[in-house]
């Protein structure tokens, strides 16, 4: 925990930066001159390179998600939710986004934020779309779990 | 809303984001929000109104229609999560919302590298860039502790353009001290470097290496002059100490008052 | 004392044969006034003929529909002279007795004709985007308009330059619109036009992943229920940004933009690009402006005498119509050919009513 801490630490903007994406290291020399730590240090790009739909496909052939493509991302269910009013990393609309195109990282990085659900069905009542967002919240869980 | 989080929801934060993605448990944007809630705030709405009153803001901005335009090109966007989309909203929303100029200038604003392909294809002809250098500005000029920690590795060269006027000769692209940061192949490079500059048909970029060290002595006190008139020295010395007390070391020296 | 009768009466100029010209000559000609078409191509029809629609928005009904009776009206009705390749090079005169000069541009041959009125309907151009060089345009075969794109629906054969047919396509919202560096209006119709044009390929490309990259979706009035069947019964996805740039590596195209509903930068390779060009005044607003002294805006297209009623140009006598005043649809520029051919039908019967000594 310390050790990760103390990586990028120089960089100022650190706090907008994956951790994942830095790579810092430990020993390196190259042609006589030191590189280690902070010299050799190298921030990988966070593009987004691919859509993958795999996911999508799951959640659509779930009885409860195959709403989801109506979603036309007003973020009415947001609004409505109390659990993103507690905490704004839980975001229904969001999710329903990324797994909609299949953004990886943003999958990778806030998928589990789907468990945060109450499944108190107030996006559903307020969606004007019929997505049936609580369902389609159930639905990405469950693909998120059988995701081979 | 965001102060409302309870204490178990934070834990369960941390916990589910043990492989560290989400930034220290709050993802960008909201890792500023909490940061700035421990901000004094009349510095805060001082700050927010010296930028909006520069009469540059007139030229940088003008409305933001929110397309994402300026973030497409920004080479800064693709390796933080950082976007002069994001810049240019704050800026239009920050009369009503002070706090907004404020979590910018810790860490935000630092990662664009002034290269201005923003301001090139936006739209509404808006200079995302630019208005981020006004608040960078902002930060050297009030002394915050980002703008130190950004400009402390530029303080060698920080020094020489103030007391030069010139901030870099080929011959700091060395390996040897004292600019490593430069890459282990500027050893090469430097090896005959002498040579090959004056072997380029252009008579400036033989003599640049003695004429970038050996500048004229009134050059320099007219530099010194000007520097301490705009208040450059005293910004420089609220951010980086060391370096502005040697510029005023060799003020004093060159009898600048 | 008589009232004069309709042979009395100079025959009606209408300038431009697209909908909305050709609409109000099918409307004069049916109440009985003569009526002479000018148009600068060699066919009727403008932009839907021109560019070959396969359909229209927002129903998906096959242009010709629309325009095939038009055309067939205006060419076989004996009340309307058509005079293809040709343009208006000046009037002067004024309500019922202009004389203007029309010249052939395929001979150079001019000819003098009296009219009673004058209709506008000089349409627009689709913005050229390869003034925008970011998008590639005219250097990348793969990168097309919709206009391009309608012609080859319409051949019912999309393919890459290559001959492949392509596998995921993007559409890029409001190329050469709302940007002030290019034009600053919203051409109001090109949403609907891609999204029309998506689900025709959906049609066409079974297999085919469609993205369409836009800042808003405008599918104004009753063509919002093209965005929804889009999205509800094509799974055609919806990217809000907008690209920055476009590279061609290898046979792909690489596109280069933020999302900004993820607040990531995407850079994702695509087989073909279609870009939503938007609408300019174009030559032909900008040659009749000069001709018939006429006022145009700040954009170029022709400025009526109060911006909510267009069809009144300002000068007595002379009426606007279509997309030379504002961007507009099918539907309104029809409207609108309709409105000003009742505007000259009320002055003419004014005229009439006059008392001839
Ligand atoms: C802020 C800043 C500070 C710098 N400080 C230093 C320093 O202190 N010391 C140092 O050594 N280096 C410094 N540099 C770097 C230095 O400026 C560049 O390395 C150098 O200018 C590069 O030279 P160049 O001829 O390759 O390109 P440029 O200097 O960019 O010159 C290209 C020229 O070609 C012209 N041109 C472009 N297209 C055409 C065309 N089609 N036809 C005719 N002309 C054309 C351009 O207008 C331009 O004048 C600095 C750079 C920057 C940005
Ligand atoms: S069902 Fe879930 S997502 Fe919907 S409002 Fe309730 S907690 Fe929020
Ligand atoms: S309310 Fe419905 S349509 Fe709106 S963002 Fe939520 S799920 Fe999508
Ligand atoms: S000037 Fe800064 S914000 Fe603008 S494109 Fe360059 S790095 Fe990005
Ligand atoms: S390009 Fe201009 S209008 Fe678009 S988001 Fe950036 S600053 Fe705003």
């Amino acid at each position: 925990m310390s050790q990760r801490k103390k990586k990028g630490e120089f960089i100022v903007e650190r706090n907008y930066v994956d951790d994942q994406r830095i790579i810092e290291p430990e020993k390196l020399e190259i042609g006589g001159v030191d590189m280690s730590g902070r010299w050799g240090l190298l921030v990988l790009p966070r593009t987004i390179e691919d859509f993958d739909h795999s996911l999508h496909a799951m959640v659509k052939n779930h009885p409860r998600g195959r709403n989801i493509d109506r979603c036309w991302q007003c973020g009415n269910c947001t609004a409505a939710c109390p659990v993103a009013e507690e905490n704004p990393l839980f975001n229904p609309r969001y999710l329903i986004y990324i797994i909609k195109l299949g953004y990886k990282l943003e999958i990778e990085k806030f998928g589990n934020y789907v468990y945060f659900c109450g499944s108190c069905g107030r996006c559903s009542e307020v969606c004007p779309k019929d997505v049936d967002p609580s369902g389609v919240m159930e639905a990405i869980g469950t693909a998120l779990r059988r995701k081979p | 809303m965001y102060q409302r989080k309870s204490v178990k929801i934070v834990r369960r934060l941390r916990r589910l984001n043990g492989n560290g993605w989400a930034y220290h448990g709050l993802p960008g944007l909201q890792w500023e929000i909490e940061n700035s809630s421990s901000y004094d705030r009349k510095l805060m709405s001082e700050l927010t109104r010296e930028l909006l009153e520069d009469f540059r803001i007139h030229e940088f901005y003008h409305a933001c229609i929110n397309c994402g335009n300026c973030t497409s090109r920004c080479p800064a966007f693709r390796f933080a999560d950082f976007s002069p989309r994001v810049v240019v909203q704050k800026v239009m929303h920050a009369k009503s919302e002070p706090d907004l100029i404020v979590q910018m200038l810790d860490q935000y604003i630092w990662a664009c590298f002034q290269c201005y392909s923003c301001w090139d294809v936006c739209p509404a002809h808006n200079n995302p860039g630019g208005l981020i250098a006004m608040m960078k500005e902002l930060a050297v000029k009030h002394g915050l502790q980002s703008a130190s920690k950004a400009l402390e590795p530029y303080s060698r060269v920080l020094f020489k353009l103030m007391t030069t006027g010139t901030q870099i000769t080929p011959d700091m692209h060395s390996s040897i001290a004292p600019f490593r940061d430069w890459g282990p192949h500027k050893a090469e490079l430097v090896k005959h470097l002498r040579e090959e500059r004056a072997a380029v048909p252009v008579e400036n970029l033989a003599k640049v290496m003695d004429r970038g060290w050996n500048v004229d002595a009134e050059t320099i006190r007219e530099l010194l002059i000007i520097e301490k008139e705009a208040g450059v020295i005293d910004a420089v010395k609220s951010v980086l100490k060391d370096v502005g007390e040697m510029v005023d070391e060799t003020r004093a020296e060159y009898g600048v008052e | 004392m008589r009232r004069r009768d309709m042979s009395e009466i100079h025959p009606v100029l209408v300038i431009g044969g697209g909908p909305a010209g050709l609409k109000a000559s099918a409307d004069l000609a049916e109440l009985g006034y003569d009526v002479v078409l000018v148009e600068k191509l060699g066919q009727l029809g403008g932009a839907p003929i021109r560019w070959g629609y396969k359909t229209l928005a927002p129903e998906l009904r096959p242009t010709e529909e629309v325009m095939g009776p038009l055309i067939e009206y205006v060419e076989g009705n004996g009340n309307v002279r058509v005079m293809k390749n040709s343009v208006v090079e000046g009037a002067t005169g004024g309500l019922g007795d202009f004389t203007v000069t029309v010249r052939n541009l395929m001979n150079g041959a001019t000819e003098s004709l009296k009219a009673s009125a004058i209709i506008v309907a000089t349409g627009f151009e689709h913005f050229d985007a390869k003034v925008d060089p970011r998008y590639g345009y005219g250097r990348n075969p793969d990168v097309i308009g919709i206009h391009e794109l309608e012609g080859m629906l319409k051949e019912g054969r999309v393919v890459k330059r290559n001959g492949d047919p392509p596998k995921r396509i993007a559409f890029i919202f409001c190329v050469g619109s709302r940007d002030k560096s290019t034009n600053l209006w919203c051409c109001t119709v090109c949403c609907g036009v891609s999204i029309k044009q998506a689900i025709e390929l959906k049609h066409l490309l079974k297999d085919a992943d469609i993205y369409m990259i836009y800042m808003d979706i405008r599918t104004f009035g009753l063509w919002e229920k093209l965005y929804w069947k889009s999205m509800e019964e094509y799974g055609i996805n919806y990217i809000r940004g907008r690209v920055g740039e476009i590279y061609a590596i290898g046979d792909k195209l690489l596109v280069k933009g933020e999302d900004t509903l993820v607040r990531g930068p995407f850079e994702v390779l695509f087989d073909m690009v279609v870009l939503a060009v938007g609408m300019e005044p174009g030559s032909g607003t900008a040659q009749v402006a000069r001709a018939l002294n006429l006022k145009v805006n700040e954009f170029g297209f022709l400025e009526p005498r109060h911006p909510n009623i267009h069809h009144d140009s300002g000068r007595d006598g002379i009426y606007l119509a279509g997309a030379c005043v504002a961007p507009m649809s099918v539907e309104e520029a029809l409207a609108e050919g309709s409105a000003a051919a009742m505007q000259v039908a009320k002055a003419l019967r004014r005229l009439q009513r006059a008392v001839v000594k």
